[in-house]
């Protein structure tokens, strides 16, 4: 029997370990097996699709989609879903190490144009039966298309509105409450509900400084202010301190203020905020229409309890909501093995059959919203899809009519605090002159914009600061070119 | 064969003779040198992957304008320390970094110093048990020590609201507040990490000779005379260590706060590493030339400890020999 030395142990584990280093240094990309014909259908050095995206009502329904599509394109298919507050940082972590996945959802703040030239993008290639299943205008140039190819396709309707009130019905009955309209009818019964003691009047995803900002950006354009994240259509220029802004600020204030808002709402991030409103003892969330999909996913039970007042407006008019054209849903990585494949997998995007399982997962609505009335859906997502098509209405786009603006846009930096850490810093007591507040966020904005179109004339680009004008935009009609 | 070795020939040390010994024992050296590097090569390769390397790159990616999206970086020279130097909330940072580290060092090193002389006593039963007891939150996972600080703590169904319903008080939301949430963050993070101390002073009183105790008491020493000439003097030098390890590692909470507080409510606990994560990850569009100025300047901030530690460590050794 052969006897080792301690030494020649030692030096062996030492040998082993130089050698276990070395094959990780050097990468060690094991090439998966691809299945049989993968090669073939997805490109020349295709072993398999990955597929990200943060779309959580979603994600049973990708999963069943990605092994239905992996059987009909031929190739493997990986799903993955990212939690929306790290999706960024995954893709960006990803794409700094070349491990960027093939399908990949748009949760990126770059113009398209900016996008193509960093790399990230590669062209779709859909085929006309595809094209001819969206509806028309859906692909524009400067944000779906550059030059004449198509680089995002957008599966999600730009016909939507994010700070729907949801209420439970079984509360409002219980307490005695009418699906409010206004401002005044919402603290009505936010009142009725804390005067009844059993369950807490409201919750909110308050932590989630981003998501604060989309609703109360919502929530202000429907009050009436004539732009859109700040910026006015007429003028061009950033009104945060608008009257409808602080109108749905000091809404908020006044329910916190009053202790309507469940204990733990300041620091609540999405999950803890939707599990607390699926939990079913909060009587009202403000949340988009995906609402009904996440609430699903955490608490399948609430669902028949789940009522909707679709957008408030301070004093009950009818809410008019202006969106842009549809932006990308979905990218293919710049340096994907498989475009073939994965622009199959894109183009089944835009089936009638994956469009009403969007619609059956109760997400955001598809792209085709007529599917919707034969989906599978509750009752109040039919309706809340059915009142997006009667009131969010086409917007102008300084993008649309001049694409030299995405080369500014490229140059603009994320502005902090922002509107969203105002409001919280507003709640929370931290601010007291909110519209001080808001002022100096026109201002910063306007900084920042002023530099990045600087910028970009300084390399040639023809744009201005009137390119953000559109003085002929008409409320409640969709703006054309 | 290793008395062969070392048994001296006559006449060995003789010039000429001499030769063939001293290349074979050099040739030996060699050998063992060798192994030596090959069993450090993975701490070098992995160190200057992982340190080295990253730190590096931050210096360079400080003096660029990189948005982590695009491959280009362009040169902006100093730039990101103007503009870093200018927000306000750079500074805000800063100052919450050093608030927490004013609360959590002394909590840390006082705190763990008396526990340690407590459960160094021979009188104490289970001693062992207790020393366990106080060093497992540091083996737990810091995120997970967050995440379920956060349960606990919950002002609507945590086990911290039933016992404020219990006392028939309205909610309090620590974490939600402004107000609390730093100071709460900060009985978290000593609670979690009190133990490390708590070795670190234990090991100090083991230097203490257990004759200098003894002699004591012969003379008639009781405890609190016990303490005050033997014990505190002996241990004068590890506290100016200790303080000064302890005050370092305070400025490492990133994983703790933000799995607690992600720097909320409105900026109240966004201590300078999260103030760098926000601008390199959590922005819509990364700033990650911006965020690396803010880590460099950051790192001259612990460089700053850093120096303090080696005087330290200096003036511990001279203090040691003085008493010796």
């Amino acid at each position: 029997m052969t006897r080792f030395s301690r030494r020649v142990v030692w030096q062996s584990i030492g040998a082993g370990t130089v050698a276990a280093a070395l094959v990780a240094c050097s990468g060690g990309d094991v090439e998966p097996v691809a299945e049989e014909g993968a090669t073939a259908a997805g490109g020349s050095d295709c072993a398999g699709i990955t597929w990200w995206d943060h779309f959580g009502g979603l994600q049973d329904m990708h999963q069943e989609w990605a092994a239905q599509l992996s059987e009909e394109i031929g190739v493997p298919i990986e799903y993955t879903y990212n939690e929306p507050a790290r999706a960024v940082e995954g893709l960006q972590l990803a794409n700094q190490s070349d491990q960027l996945p093939d399908v990949y959802s748009n949760i990126l703040g770059l113009p398209l144009p900016a996008l193509i030239e960093a790399g990230w993008l590669h062209p779709i290639d859909l085929p006309e039966e595809a094209v001819d299943r969206l509806p028309e205008g859906t692909f524009v140039e400067g944000i779906t298309m550059l030059d004449g190819d198509i680089y995002g396709l957008p599966v999600l309707s730009d016909r939507q509105y994010w700070a729907a009130t949801w209420y439970n019905s079984e509360i409002a009955e219980e307490v005695g409450f009418e699906a409010p309209r206004s401002y005044d009818d919402l603290l009505t019964a936010l009142q009725a509900i804390d005067e009844h003691g059993e369950y807490a009047p409201m919750t909110l995803a308050l932590g989630f400084a981003g998501r604060m900002q989309e609703q109360v950006d919502d929530l202000a354009q429907a009050g009436g202010f004539p732009g859109y994240e700040g910026l006015r259509f007429d003028t061009g220029e950033y009104n945060y301190d608008h009257e409808s802004y602080i109108e749905a600020i000091e809404l908020l204030k006044t329910i916190s203020d009053n202790g309507w808002l469940l204990p733990g709402t300041n620091s609540f991030q999405i999950p803890d905020a939707r599990g607390r409103w699926a939990a079913g003892n909060v009587g009202f969330f403000i949340d988009g229409p995906w609402s009904p999909g996440g609430v699903r996913n955490l608490n399948a039970d609430h669902l028949p309890r789940m009522a909707t007042a679709g957008m408030l407006t301070p004093d009950g008019d009818e809410a008019v909501i202006t969106r842009g054209a549809p932006d990308p849903t979905w990218f293919i990585a710049g340096n994907t093995d498989c475009p073939e494949a994965a622009s199959e997998l894109l183009a089944s995007f835009t089936r009638d059959e994956y469009q009403v399982n969007l619609a059956e997962a109760m997400d955001q609505p598809p792209i085709n919203l007529g599917v919707v009335e034969d989906a599978d859906v509750i009752e109040p997502y039919a309706w809340i899809v059915d009142d997006f098509q009667k009131r969010v209405f086409r917007a102008p786009q300084p993008v649309v009519r001049n694409v030299d603006v995405t080369k500014a846009l490229a140059y603009t930096t994320p502005i902090s605090p922002g509107l969203g850490d105002i409001v919280q810093g507003y709640l929370g007591g931290d601010i007291t002159d909110l519209r001080g507040e808001l002022q100096a966020l026109n201002d910063r904005y306007e900084a920042d914009l002023t530099q990045a179109i600087e910028r970009a004339q300084a390399e040639g680009a023809d744009v201005s600061r009137d390119d953000w004008a559109f003085p002929d935009w008409e409320r409640g009609e969709d703006y054309t070119y | 064969m290793t008395s062969q070795t070392r048994t001296r020939t006559p006449g060995a040390d003789a010039p000429g003779r001499t030769a063939p010994v001293s290349a074979d024992r050099r040739s030996r050296q060699r050998r063992r040198n060798l192994w030596i590097y090959a069993f450090l090569m993975p701490t070098f390769v992995l160190y200057g992957l992982y340190t080295i390397y990253p730190i590096l790159a931050s210096y360079w990616y400080s003096l660029v304008e990189w948005n982590g999206f695009s491959s280009q970086q362009r040169f902006v020279g100093i730039s990101n320390y103007e503009a870093v130097f200018a927000d306000p909330m750079f500074w805000s940072s800063v100052r919450i970094t050093l608030v927490f580290m004013l609360i959590v060092a002394p909590l840390r090193v006082f705190g763990a110093f008396f526990l340690a002389i407590l459960l160094n006593s021979p009188r104490l039963p289970f001693a062992t048990f207790f020393r366990t007891a106080y060093f497992i939150p540091v083996v737990t996972t810091t995120a997970i020590v967050g995440v379920v600080m956060r349960f606990i703590l919950d002002p609507g169904s945590g086990p911290f609201a039933a016992v404020v319903r219990l006392l028939g008080l309205a909610p309090i939301d620590l974490l939600g507040d402004s107000g609390t949430a730093l100071a709460t963050a900060a009985v978290v993070y000593v609670w979690k990490f009190f133990g490390i101390t708590m070795i670190y002073w234990l090991a100090a009183l083991q230097t203490i000779p257990r004759d200098l105790f003894e002699a004591a008491r012969i003379d008639g020493a009781n405890a609190v005379g016990v303490f005050r000439y033997i014990t505190l003097p002996m241990l004068l030098p590890f506290l100016l260590i200790i303080s000064v390890l302890t005050i370092e590692d305070c400025f490492r909470a990133f994983d703790l706060m933000y799995a607690m507080t992600a720097g909320g409510p409105f900026f109240s606990t966004e201590i300078i590493e999260i103030y760098i994560y926000r601008w390199a990850f959590a922005a819509s569009i990364p700033q990650l030339g911006f965020a690396s100025a803010a880590a460099v300047l950051f790192g001259v901030l612990v460089l700053a400890v850093v120096a303090l530690q080696a005087w330290a460590t200096v003036k511990s050794r001279a203090m040691q020999k003085g008493q010796r």
